[in-house]
């Protein structure tokens, strides 16, 4: 499953994200179908705009920070995948995960 | 007033001409060569002497590493007087009629109080860290900006200065000119109505440290986003550089509206502008303004301590911090949601109750990315190899604390709840919690962690245990009575308390009062020992030979600051030379 | 410390410059002058701010010389000063010997005066730098 184009890995993370999204979403459910206090153009209109822009706000920043952590990952990853392709003739495995030449290669 | 102005006069054209010429003695003007971008090489490889010696070290000094000693020298003084403060006023309320101050006294003490430990200590503190070791941990050579770093420290001193003025000046000027006496929130009209000029002074000081915070903030942005190392990107960015980047944002959206509002507020009160009168923007505009910046201000002062504990934690519980990614995305969402729950600070001002369903909404939202990261911590330690080094007992402590500190918040969130207990000593408490119990748990923490690094030295560890359970047994027992006493229906910034013991019950509160202020005792004599701790250690401790004093390389857990450490314990083994050390400032020491 | 012949401060030393001190307490003295009404503070601390403004701009390479940036501070404060006064205060009230009167006019006097001095300090400067090469 893709959501948003992200990976599994990625979405786990996010879930952090997605419980206070749905406590928010749970309060504007809650304040539209029971209007406790009645309902006035500016004070309801104010009411949900204050909830929703948060839920917005939230939403984008939590994907831009998920696309930003991710394209760095991958990015970190095909680095790795190419310096393990350049180092000397001989080498070149691909298979060697004792974990030295990752070491080696981010030293540089 | 003619002669004053004539004495002043010549007071400012003296020190001009002084400034003028004390700059043509030590600076060449002619030589400046345009660079291009106007950065500076630190070089430290290069030069092999790199700062002036004495004073004019400290003085002109750019070097983040510099700044940041002087951040933490200037933030524990604040502590030191705010921490007074405090225990004046504890000492007062041990008796129902007030044992030791008047009520003018009381009160102006209280604000500073509140001041001085938001903004003098809690901000600093943060910022002595981050200058120190944002660079390093993010593989930098300086800051973005090494001057506007300078420029941002240089207005806290003038800023402490202009808010304790009433206290320096009411004895000299006949208390024509006294401290201030408004709370910390400056509520309208009262702060309008005092004519008082030492109020004026206060929120000029207020304004210089918001404008200092604001500068430091950029540069913050500015460095983590351009100056890391090549192999640092967000994927692997330390936690600590991520709260101090959410942090500076925060700073950014919220300090110039403070600055804004406080400039409102001088002009109410010197120019006869309306911002806050009745017949103009109405007192209840200074509150939202307000709490618009005093809500993210909460989240400013607590997310780099967050931050550090989740640096410092996994290192002694010999684990990876569990769930990194959940802290980061966490502390993000702490950042966007604390700019939607201001009001709750004034559910009881009559507002409109759908708007404060809303603020409470989005107050228990915000509740949830706090909680996630105790989960955290506490995973972190769950199976760990533990080592209740002084830094790790401190990192336990802050958790606790704050899981107190953070449950008590949540009800207050519910407005119902904070109905009955706004304005009690229940919030006091709450609070306390939070910015003692955690902010300054986890800055003690960071100070204990890295004072190898920055001394060169080991701390006295029997001291440094001493020290946190001295704070944690005072800090619990201070704030605890507080919730008791906010229960009991004490209200807050009373100066006394000779309530009639038939409607009120005046026995407990003031039992529990006493035991506050026995709290009290307890916490002064832990942060007594702290600073002999740090003074005597960083002259005389044990110098540290190697690298890694906390042993962390066996668990893989080496951050670059260590590294950076290594470097140069090596130079200076190699060179024998101690100016290469001399990040701790000890010019005079000499190898015996 | 270096004489004049010598090298300065920050030639000297990477990590040191003498300037951010200056602009810190320029800029308080600036506001606590303005602020709370003291016209010699208010004046010699905008001077003084300004003054390391330019300095430290031409310190760090942004600028190559210090009195065009003078200058120019010195004529944004100007313009300020009388904006703000022809906007806030009415035409006929405004004189010199209405300074001391409104609590208005006198701050922006002593801001449109620092002004007007850093201008004339930017502008003789240049011209005698100029004159000399």
């Amino acid at each position: 499953m893709a959501l948003f184009g992200f990976e599994k890995d990625t979405l786990l993370d996010l879930t952090v994200n997605v419980i206070p999204l749905g406590i928010i979403l749970f309060f504007i459910a809650a304040f539209a179908v029971f209007p406790a206090f009645g309902t006035d153009p500016v004070f309801s209109g104010m009411q949900f705009a204050l909830m929703v822009s948060m839920f917005l706000l939230l939403a984008v920043l939590t994907y831009y920070a998920g696309r930003a952590i991710e394209n760095a990952e991958s990015r970190q990853e095909s680095v790795e995948a190419a310096s393990a392709v350049e180092e000397p003739p001989g080498e070149v495995t691909g298979l060697d995960d004792t974990g030295v030449e990752d070491g080696e290669a981010t030293q540089e | 007033m003619v002669a004053g102005d004539i004495v002043l006069t010549g007071l400012m054209a003296v020190l001009l001409v002084g400034i003028a010429a004390l700059l043509t003695r030590i600076e060449n003007w002619r030589s400046y060569t345009p660079l291009a971008g106007g950065g500076t090489a630190t070089g430290e490889t290069v030069v092999h002497r790199e700062k002036p010696a004495g004073i004019i070290r400290w003085l002109t000094t750019v070097d983040h590493k510099d700044i940041g000693l002087l951040y933490g020298l200037y933030a524990i003084i604040a502590f030191a007087v705010g921490g007074i403060m405090a225990f004046l006023i504890r000492v007062q309320l041990v008796t129902p009629a007030g044992a030791i101050l008047s009520n003018n006294a009381y009160n102006s003490i209280l604000t500073s109080h509140g001041i001085t430990m938001l903004f003098l200590f809690g901000t600093p503190i943060i910022a002595a860290f981050a200058n120190y070791f944002i660079p390093l941990l993010i593989g930098a050579d300086d800051m973005a900006f090494p001057r506007i770093n300078a420029i941002a420290f240089w207005v806290l001193p003038p800023a402490a200065l202009l808010i304790w003025a009433g206290f320096f000046l009411a004895p000299v000027t006949d208390n024509m000119i006294e401290p201030a006496r408004t709370a910390w929130t400056m509520y309208t009209p009262l702060s309008v109505e005092q004519t008082n000029p030492g109020v004026d002074l206060m929120l000029l000081g207020l304004h210089l440290s918001g404008v200092g915070a604001t500068m430091g903030a950029i540069n913050f942005i500015a460095t983590i986003f351009t100056e890391r190392d090549g192999d640092v990107d967000w994927a692997n960015l330390d936690i600590f550089s991520w709260t101090m980047l959410t942090q500076s944002a925060l700073i950014l959206f919220a300090f110039p509206l403070l600055g804004s509002a406080l400039v409102m507020l001088l002009m109410d009160r010197n120019l006869q502008t309306t911002f806050f009168a009745v017949e103009g923007g109405g007192p209840l505009l200074w509150q939202h303004l307000f709490w618009f910046f005093g809500h993210p201000e909460v989240y400013i002062l607590v997310l780099p301590p967050m931050g550090l504990v989740s640096l410092i934690l996994p290192k002694f519980s010999g684990r990876k911090l569990f769930g990194f990614k959940f802290v980061v995305y966490s502390t993000l969402a702490i950042g966007v949601l604390s700019f939607g729950v201001w009001a709750h600070h004034m559910f009881s001002t009559g507002m409109d109750p759908r708007l404060r369903a809303s603020f409470m909404a989005v107050s228990l939202a915000i509740a949830i990315p706090s909680a996630v990261k105790t989960f955290n911590w506490i995973t972190t330690m769950w199976n760990g190899r533990l080592r209740l080094t002084t830094p790790m007992l401190f990192c336990i402590g802050f958790v606790s604390n704050f899981i107190i500190g953070g449950v008590t918040g949540v009800f207050l969130a519910a407005v119902p709840v904070d109905l009955i207990l706004h304005d009690t000593y229940y919030v006091v408490g709450h609070f306390h919690y939070i910015v003692m119990g955690a902010i300054g748990f986890a800055a003690f923490a960071g100070i204990y962690y890295w004072f190898p690094v920055f001394t060169g030295r080991m701390y006295q560890r029997t001291l440094g245990k001493a020290h946190f359970w001295l704070s944690m047994v005072g800090t619990n027992l201070t704030f605890f009575a507080m919730l008791a006493l906010g229960y009991l229906g004490m209200p807050r910034r009373y100066a006394t308390y000779q309530f009639d013991g038939a409607i009120a019950p005046l026995v407990q509160v003031t039992t529990f009062h006493q035991l506050a202020t026995v709290g009290a005792v307890i916490l002064l004599v832990g942060q007594l020992i702290f600073v002999w701790n740090i003074v005597q250690s960083w002259l005389e401790g044990p110098k540290v030979e190697d690298g890694d004093p906390w042993n962390l390389e066996r668990d893989g857990m080496l951050d670059r600051e260590f590294e950076w450490f290594d470097e140069q314990l090596e130079a200076d083994e190699h060179e024998r030379d101690p100016s290469l050390l001399a990040d701790g400032g000890q010019d005079e020491q000499t190898d015996s | 410390m270096a004489e004049a012949e010598e090298p300065g401060l920050s030639d000297q030393y990477p990590t040191a410059s003498p300037w951010p001190l200056f602009v810190a307490l320029g800029l308080t003295l600036s506001e606590i002058g303005v602020f709370i009404g003291l016209f010699p503070v208010a004046v010699f601390g905008l001077i003084l701010f300004g003054g390391s403004v330019a300095g430290i701009l031409t310190e760090s390479g942004y600028a190559e010389r210090p009195w065009p940036t003078l200058l120019g501070v010195g004529a944004v404060l100007t313009v300020l000063a009388a904006a703000l006064a022809l906007w806030q205060i009415p035409l006929a009230d405004i004189a010199l010997s209405n300074v001391g009167e409104g609590p208005l006019l006198t701050r922006l006097v002593a801001v449109a005066v620092a002004g007007l001095v850093m201008a004339a300090m930017g502008s003789v400067a240049s011209l005698l730098e100029q004159t000399a090469a």
